[in-house]
């Protein structure tokens, strides 16, 4: 069963990330769901689970664009190992506290995502840079946010794992 | 090593961490043209279904609003191309005349666009041609609306393409009504940046921006994008245009390789 549950949430997210999500994009910000569920992941099933969940769906998304082929794959692992770590010690059962969370994440990944690759071009455009990666995070913690609320009013929260 | 397979045995929980550290450290590390491959195969086979449904929902999305665009320039085109073909003859006989040697055709390799990076704006795409058909780098890439960007790797049946959109990807270029030049480049937001254009060259809103052939890869001649701004630098001597550009990078099925030709050159001595 949950072999099962990963591969349908590893088609449903990478369907999300490659279809849906380049046309919910507002003047090129866009919720980076891929990152939300990895965080979500490690959240509720520990930084093993996520370390290995996120390292299978960043890597077929990182397929998409040879140049960067790589940079996905590593930062969403050391992400989810990072978040696994966060559970281990503060976490609590909250929606705001994973929302916090997903926003948290989000932002330093997709900073550190567009700095590692080009460093020069992140330097010379450093706010805007960061403004693009803060609006993301609040565009996927809104969404993510919002999905949460709506599982919980209608199934209650542990029911939503 | 020895700290590091003891630290290992002592937390098992950093196996997967390491795994997935080594795997993206050679993936990061590997030579752009097999990172090309790889990136191929597995858009071909793991992600096959999603970028194809990608694809068709792309095409649908621009074939509506291209179609009514198209129809309507088919009509002044038919017209214009007679015209062209006439001042084709023309330049050839006037050339031959001058002592200068004839453009070389271009041949374009029809290429299928396979796979396109992820996130806006699109920095670079893998197209289904290669090496096979002597798709190198280094070769302008367009489609019927205007340049798309440069190869940059080939593998066998495959090619990466850096698409305008990446800041790296520079092309000399040229307002095709004053012939005003600079170089197009990217710096942010949903348009092109043809930086260093003297104050006094006239550059109008609505006028076209082509390749000017200077920089060795792209040939002259070959449409951009139209002005859309103009904003005068500092310190008063340059100034740096907007630049649309013609071809919609989202919605690109099918592009054209154009393989390396003979530029055109003066023959001393006729």
């Amino acid at each position: 069963m949950p072999t099962l549950f990963y591969f349908l949430t590893w088609a449903c997210v990478t369907f999300i990330q490659v279809v849906v999500t380049p046309r919910l994009a507002i003047r090129g910000v866009f919720p980076d769901i891929l990152i939300a569920v990895i965080i979500v992941i490690a959240l509720r099933y520990g930084r093993l689970t996520g370390v290995w969940f996120a390292f299978a769906l960043a890597f077929s998304i990182d397929l998409l664009d040879p140049q960067k082929l790589g940079w996905m794959t590593l930062l969403a692992s050391f992400l989810a190992y990072g978040v696994g770590v966060v559970r281990e010690t503060i976490y609590l059962e909250n929606p705001w506290f994973e929302s916090t969370m997903v926003f948290l994440g989000t932002f330093l990944y997709h900073v550190i995502y567009r700095f590692f690759p080009a460093p020069q071009f992140f330097m010379g455009n450093f706010s805007k840079m960061v403004a693009e990666s803060f609006l993301i995070a609040v565009y996927t913690s809104a969404v993510i946010g919002l999905i949460i609320m709506i599982f919980r009013q209608r199934y209650g929260y542990r029911d939503l794992a | 090593m020895l700290n590091f397979r003891r630290g290992i045995l002592r937390n098992p929980q950093l196996i997967p961490l390491s795994i997935a550290t080594f795997v993206s450290a050679i993936l990061i590390v590997l030579p752009l043209d097999l990172k090309t491959t790889v990136s191929r195969i597995g858009t071909l086979s793991l992600l096959y279904p999603y970028s194809e449904l990608d694809r068709y929902l792309r095409r649908i999305d621009s074939t509506f609003e291209a179609n009514r665009e198209l129809s309507r320039k088919v009509d002044s085109l038919t017209v214009l191309v007679s015209r062209l073909i006439e001042n084709q003859y023309e330049n050839d006989r006037l050339r031959t005349m001058l002592g200068f040697s004839l453009h070389a055709p271009m041949r374009p390799v029809p290429a299928e666009v396979v796979a396109i990076s992820f996130g806006y704006p699109y920095k670079s795409m893998l197209i289904g041609v290669g090496t096979e058909s002597n798709i190198g780098p280094n070769m302008p890439v367009m489609s019927a609306a205007g340049i798309v960007g440069k190869t940059i790797a080939s593998g066998w049946r495959s090619a990466t393409v850096q698409l305008l959109f990446d800041p790296a990807c520079k092309v000399a270029a040229r307002i095709q009504a004053s012939r005003a030049q600079g170089i197009i480049t990217y710096t942010g937001g949903n348009y092109l940046t043809m930086r260093d254009v003297p104050i006094e060259e006239s550059a109008l809103v609505g006028d076209s921006v082509v390749t000017s052939g200077l920089g060795g890869i792209f040939p002259e001649g070959l449409f951009i994008g139209i002005v859309i701004r103009t904003e005068a630098r500092e310190s008063g001597l340059f100034r740096d245009i907007k630049v649309l550009p013609g071809a919609d990078l989202a919605a690109l099925d099918e592009v054209f390789v154009l393989p390396a030709t003979t530029t055109p050159t003066l023959q001393v001595g006729r």
